[in-house]
């Protein structure tokens, strides 16, 4: 499908002949390159990889050393050559490091978003709308019914409960990367100074964050919390951690999920806990639209999510839209669990 | 009615009873002394009177979206009340929301052909939370988000002088059943023991549990209900205390300790050969977990037989 443009459907993922390389591959390549870390997007094992130096320290924090034979980073705006393609990434919204690809070959411009949003995060840079002939775009949230609150006033519903409930330990199951830092930058900024606890991997991860500038005042390890000290504080890790804090606090938790899905009762009385938040990384219904409109593509490609409504959407917009439907783009922080 | 939208969700999600009342006790001390018995009425005694038919304010829905993406967001929620709740967009210039009290008294007060303006209005100036309330409320399909001793202890704590309408019939063996008289009919409320647990068909389908009240000294399965709000503790209780599974259905241990103890509320009882209990439950709903593991607690079937209409 889609034949006559710069990047085409391949089984490893979206490819560039002129350029010789693919853009967040779900299959080992010789030449990589990733829009932002999480698992489903930045797999370990190819040859060369261009990302953003966030990207990369996350990739390698996650897979070791030998993530990939020859990692090279790249800035924001910063343009490649590969072969008679350019390339440039441009900032996504999504986390810290997260990228757009913009590609331009034979005359003709595509811009892959990878996952992106456009609400306000203090821990990465603003999303850019950039004009070209193919927007290729996520559509996680790609349904009307999605549209989430401003995060700032989910975080105050997680502040009051944490004032309402004071000698109890609030539990938050945040993804490890991007929902987990957003969520501590968002509490300091709404002026939470209590302790927040963070399993090992997510604080690794917040190393990276503060490394690269992002400040996420003082952390507590969770794993060494033993004997009721998580009383009365904030965790913020994977669901798989609950069972840990159950097992070291007395009394039980009050425990929170933050998703986009929290929207739906349903996905919210299945994995919500006490106090679904929405808070999520990704583009809902108006950011989705509106980031089409203002780009104003002559197609629209969607490579996953829910991608019926956006078609329908795109064709009462006189634009041509076009599921990819790529398989692996369906891991972490897509869905609730 | 945005807090009271954000209270009716917020409470169905709190699993622990102690937690629903603080919550509960300190969202009514935040409303205005006006708005808080109004909200305790509507949480406690929701209007049962269908105002407002659902296709028509889902017709109304679909003229605002588009008939694809309606159909599309419709699959994808499952509930109709709750996908027109969703989709509906609040106005930003319109009127302040309508408190607990407007509500009420519109819903109480106003004609067929006043309502459903006023409905409109309502639901330009609510959040999705509050609009979720209202279409349940207009339809007659909100239930108490909360068991009634929960929101009884709240409404005491924060000081709200109201109480459901409810007297305690005092059954002779059994000492706790509590049944609400309504229309002079055979409807009530009784405490009942999960006996087994059906698994949906289908992702969208509702959880169905069978319970069972005791008969000369064994429990006796006497009606089915959707778990509704409660599927999380059910669901848990079923993988944590299964006895026996039969394909989709699971029986579930009921000693002292692993009962769970569901408060059923029922629109009627009728007698019935075809049932091995000699009645049926008319609309049984689940409308609380009790706490109480307490066996003794269990209504009973010959109780329940007395509530049988007289001829």
């Amino acid at each position: 499908m889609a034949t006559g443009h710069i990047l085409k459907l391949t089984p490893a993922g979206l490819y560039c002949e002129e350029g010789d390389f693919h853009i967040d591959p779900v299959r080992k390549v010789a030449r990589a390159v990733i829009t932002h870390g999480h698992s489903d997007h930045a797999r370990p094992g190819h040859d060369a990889v261009l990302a953003t130096q966030p990207t990369l320290d996350v990739m390698q924090a996650r897979y070791g050393r030998n993530y990939a034979k020859s990692p090279q980073p790249i800035r924001y705006g910063e343009v490649i050559t590969l072969g008679s393609a350019t390339i440039k990434l441009i900032p996504a919204g999504h986390v810290l490091g997260s990228a757009q690809v913009v590609v331009e070959a034979n005359g003709e411009r595509m811009v892959v978003s990878g996952d992106f949003k456009r609400a306000t995060d203090p821990t990465c840079v603003p999303f850019e709308p950039v004009h070209c002939d193919v927007f290729v775009t996520e559509a996680t949230f790609g349904l009307p019914i999605f549209r989430h609150p401003p995060a700032s006033q989910e975080v105050a519903t997680l502040l009051s409960s944490v004032d309402l409930f004071r000698d109890r330990t609030h539990f938050v199951a945040a993804y490890s990367l991007g929902k987990a830092q957003r969520m501590i930058a968002m509490l300091r900024l709404a002026g939470y100074d209590g302790l927040i606890h963070v399993d090992r991997a997510t604080a690794r991860l917040c190393e990276i964050y503060e490394h690269h500038g992002v400040s996420l005042g003082q952390l507590g390890q969770l794993e060494s919390q033993t004997g009721n000290t998580l009383k009365g504080s904030i965790v913020i890790a994977p669901p798989s951690s609950r069972e840990f804090v159950i097992s070291e606090t007395i009394g039980i938790p009050i425990t929170s999920f933050a998703s986009g899905w929290m929207r739906v009762k349903k996905r919210a009385r299945a994995g919500g806990g006490d106090l679904p938040l929405i808070i999520s990384d990704h583009a809902d219904w108006p950011e989705l639209t509106t980031t089409a409109r203002e780009i104003a593509p002559r197609e629209l490609w969607i490579t996953h999510g829910e991608a019926d409504a956006l078609i329908d959407w795109a064709s009462s917009n006189s634009m041509v839209a076009r599921p990819l439907a790529i398989a692996g783009y369906a891991g972490e922080d897509h869905t609730v669990q | 009615m945005n807090s009271l939208g954000a209270i009716a969700s917020r409470l169905a999600s709190l699993t622990e009873p102690e937690d629903q009342v603080r919550f509960l006790t300190s969202y009514l001390a935040a409303l205005e002394p006006a708005d808080r018995e109004s909200a305790a009425r509507i949480l406690a005694a929701p209007p049962r009177a269908r105002r407002l038919r659902l296709s028509v304010l889902r017709n109304l829905t679909r003229e605002r979206i588009g008939d694809r993406l309606f159909a599309l967001s419709q699959d994808f929620v499952g509930d109709a009340a709750e996908t027109i709740a969703l989709l509906w967009l609040s106005k930003p210039g319109a009127n302040r929301p309508p408190t607990p009290a407007d509500i009420a008294q519109g819903l109480g007060e106003l004609g067929p052909t006043a309502l459903l303006p006023a409905f409109q209005a309502w639901l330009d100036a609510c959040d999705s939370d509050a609009r979720h309330l209202l279409v349940r409320l207009a339809t007659g399909t909100f239930k108490p988000p909360a068991s009634r001793h929960v929101l009884l202890q709240a409404f005491a704590a924060s000081g709200v002088d109201y109480e459901p309408p409810a007297v305690e019939v005092r059954n002779p063996d059994r000492q706790s059943d509590l049944f609400m008289p309504e229309l002079a009919s055979t409807a009530g409320t009784m405490t009942a023991i999960l006996l087994y647990v059906h698994k949906p068909a289908s992702r969208t389908a509702p959880l169905m549990c069978t319970f069972g009240v005791w008969h000369e000294g064994s429990l006796r399965p006497v009606g089915k209900a959707s778990a509704d709000d409660h599927r999380d503790v059910v669901s848990k209780h079923a993988s944590g205390h299964a006895l026996k599974r039969f394909g989709p259905t699971t029986q579930v241990e009921h000693s002292d300790k692993a009962a769970l103890l569901l408060d059923i509320s029922f629109e009627g009882v009728s007698a019935s050969r075809r049932h091995k209990a000699g009645l049926t439950l008319q609309a049984p709903r689940i409308v609380g977990i009790n706490a109480s593991h307490s066996l003794d607690d269990v209504a009973s079937l010959e109780h329940l037989t007395t509530r049988l209409p007289q001829y």
